[in-house]
């Protein structure tokens, strides 16, 4: 199960941010929120959301061995890892980085997305 | 078990003190052969010399003999059945029968299955079955004497609160019981007694297990009930506050450093509420659920540190609607009392820039929530010891600000032309 994204369809609204923030940790804040949209830098209107791909390759893990599960679907996870992804998909905020746990199977972001930028793929 | 029954010599509860209406209902019930007594908040509230706001009466007739007896009432209550007494003027007297047990404790048969059938008892019983001993006291309208089941006026003459019987037991039964004990403790300034306060630090958590809506409305009583801030002060100090709304460990817990500022600019807040009960102003819902959010949205929505002013404000009013959302839900808040206090709070923003153009535009002005609005600005700028503008006074009502009276600006006046007299005359 993973997020996808349809860029063109995203407004900008930061409804995701905020909603994801507030599930996890209670507190409307956007280094605290595992998704993260990226305005264009050229000043067009184009809104990319960024978020954890849940790649089968997990290319963030390279180097650790037998990582759980259960770590795997943590929410919190080490600013190190977020250095590895490709994508440069994980919010870092100081020593943490915050990763896409699906919200345990009911993802917030996708339920306040009016435009049909996030949906759920299986 | 003998109760205590204190003659009409030694208590100071006099006929001229109770409302006209319910000494009717009282005599007719005693005529016609019933014990009729006058019972709960409005015998406690006559002894320490208050005015009560209603009086309760208890008989051992069943509800339907009362609704014989009074042609002007109705049987209401689906599990507990009641009979509203109608008066003229909209006055309404509660008469119940005896209870053996409360409205909100469950009674599980042999095959565990809840009991629901009326339990009509004695007045022994339903002494028993209230929640604290100084509302366990009756008022006999037959000779004029007071009878204690449970300890009540030692307690009243202590200034303390007590449960009746074991408060773990009362506390696991209803937990409920442990705002209500905190909101008569505030209410009388009465201290709660230490075998209770420390049931309430065991049970608290209990709190999770009650309705939501009974939550809200025993919340609500709290906040409208003149004694919000001793009320809150006690919740913070049983921690109780955080058991009711676990998710503001952020604003008020721990977790925020500057939890004492926040906690002190809540309270004085609330202080400012319980002025205006005491002026006889009644404090809309909605603006109370405003007040309770102010500190909270401060601390929960941050700005967003990239966006425009103009984004910035959708950005704020989103954020601000979630979290709105996110805390009163649970307590299933009516629809319109959420949509209303999200207004409020999203006004405050344009109030402000209103305040810098000096104008109040006539399309804000017009709003139905303006007036609430205009409150919750007060009482804010008041509990920080800020003034409101005249602009802003003149735009609403004189006595809705008590704190800042209506001053209007002398209007300009064309001097009058004055026919120059005559020479020669």
């Amino acid at each position: 199960m993973r997020i996808k994204v349809n860029k063109e369809k995203c407004s900008g609204c930061h409804l995701c941010e905020m909603v994801c923030s507030l599930f996890h940790s209670g507190i409307i804040h956007i280094g605290k929120s595992a998704i993260r949209i990226q305005k264009d830098d050229l000043g067009t209107s184009l809104n990319t959301p960024l978020l954890c791909r849940q790649c089968k390759e997990m290319k963030c893990l390279d180097g650790e061995e037998g990582v759980s599960t259960q770590e795997r679907k943590k929410f919190i996870w080490s600013h190190k890892r977020a250095k590895r992804c490709p994508f440069d998909a994980l919010t870092i905020l100081s020593e943490n980085a915050y990763h896409c746990d699906l919200c345990l199977g009911n993802p917030q972001c996708i339920k306040v997305c009016t435009t049909g930028a996030l949906t759920l793929s299986k | 078990m003998n109760p205590i029954i204190i003659p009409r010599s030694e208590h100071p509860i006099s006929r001229s003190m109770i409302d006209e209406e319910a000494l009717k209902v009282l005599y007719r019930l005693h005529r016609h052969g019933f014990l009729s007594c006058l019972v709960g908040g409005s015998v406690r509230d006559l002894l320490i010399g208050k005015v009560p706001k209603d009086f309760d009466i208890a008989t051992n007739a069943h509800p339907h003999e009362i609704h014989t007896l009074f042609k002007n009432s109705r049987i209401i209550g689906r599990r507990f059945r009641l009979v509203h007494v109608f008066f003229k003027g909209g006055k309404v007297v509660e008469v119940s029968t005896f209870r053996s047990h409360s409205e909100f404790e469950e009674t599980l048969t042999d095959d565990g299955e809840i009991l629901k059938t009326d339990s009509f008892g004695t007045p022994q019983e339903d002494a028993l079955r209230r929640d604290i001993t100084i509302n366990g006291l009756l008022y006999n309208i037959a000779d004029f004497s007071i009878i204690d089941y449970v300890g009540g006026i030692a307690d009243l003459q202590k200034k303390m609160i007590r449960t009746i019987g074991d408060p773990d037991e009362k506390f696991k039964q209803d937990p409920v019981r442990m705002i209500r004990v905190i909101r008569h403790a505030a209410r009388t300034g009465f201290s709660i007694e230490d075998r209770t306060y420390r049931a309430i630090l065991r049970h608290r958590e209990e709190l999770k297990k009650c309705s939501p809506s009974r939550l809200r409305d025993e919340f609500l009583r709290d906040l409208k009930g003149g004694a919000s801030k001793p009320s809150l002060c006690l919740m913070f100090r049983t921690d109780l506050f955080l058991s009711l709304f676990p998710g503001l460990d952020r604003v008020f817990g721990d977790r925020n450093p500057f939890k004492n500022r926040d906690r002190d600019f809540f309270l004085s807040l609330f202080t400012l509420v319980d002025e205006l009960v005491k002026m006889g102003r009644p404090v809309p819902e909605s603006i109370l659920f405003a007040l309770f959010l102010t500190p909270v949205l401060k601390v929960l929505t941050p700005e967003h540190p990239f966006l425009g002013e103009k984004e910035q404000h959708f950005y704020r009013a989103q954020g601000m609607r979630l979290v709105i959302r996110n805390i009163l839900t649970p307590f299933s808040v009516p629809k319109g009392i959420k949509e209303m206090t999200s207004l409020i709070l999203l006004v405050q923003s344009y109030l402000k820039k209103a305040i810098d153009r000096g104008i109040i535009p006539r399309r804000m002005r017009t709003k139905k929530y303006f007036q609430e609005a205009v409150l919750l600005f007060g009482l804010e700028a008041q509990a920080r010891g800020e003034e409101v503008p005249r602009l802003l006074r003149n735009a609403v009502p004189s006595d809705l600000l008590p704190w800042w009276p209506k001053e209007l600006k002398k209007r300009y006046r064309r001097p009058r032309w004055r026919i120059a007299p005559k020479k020669g005359t």
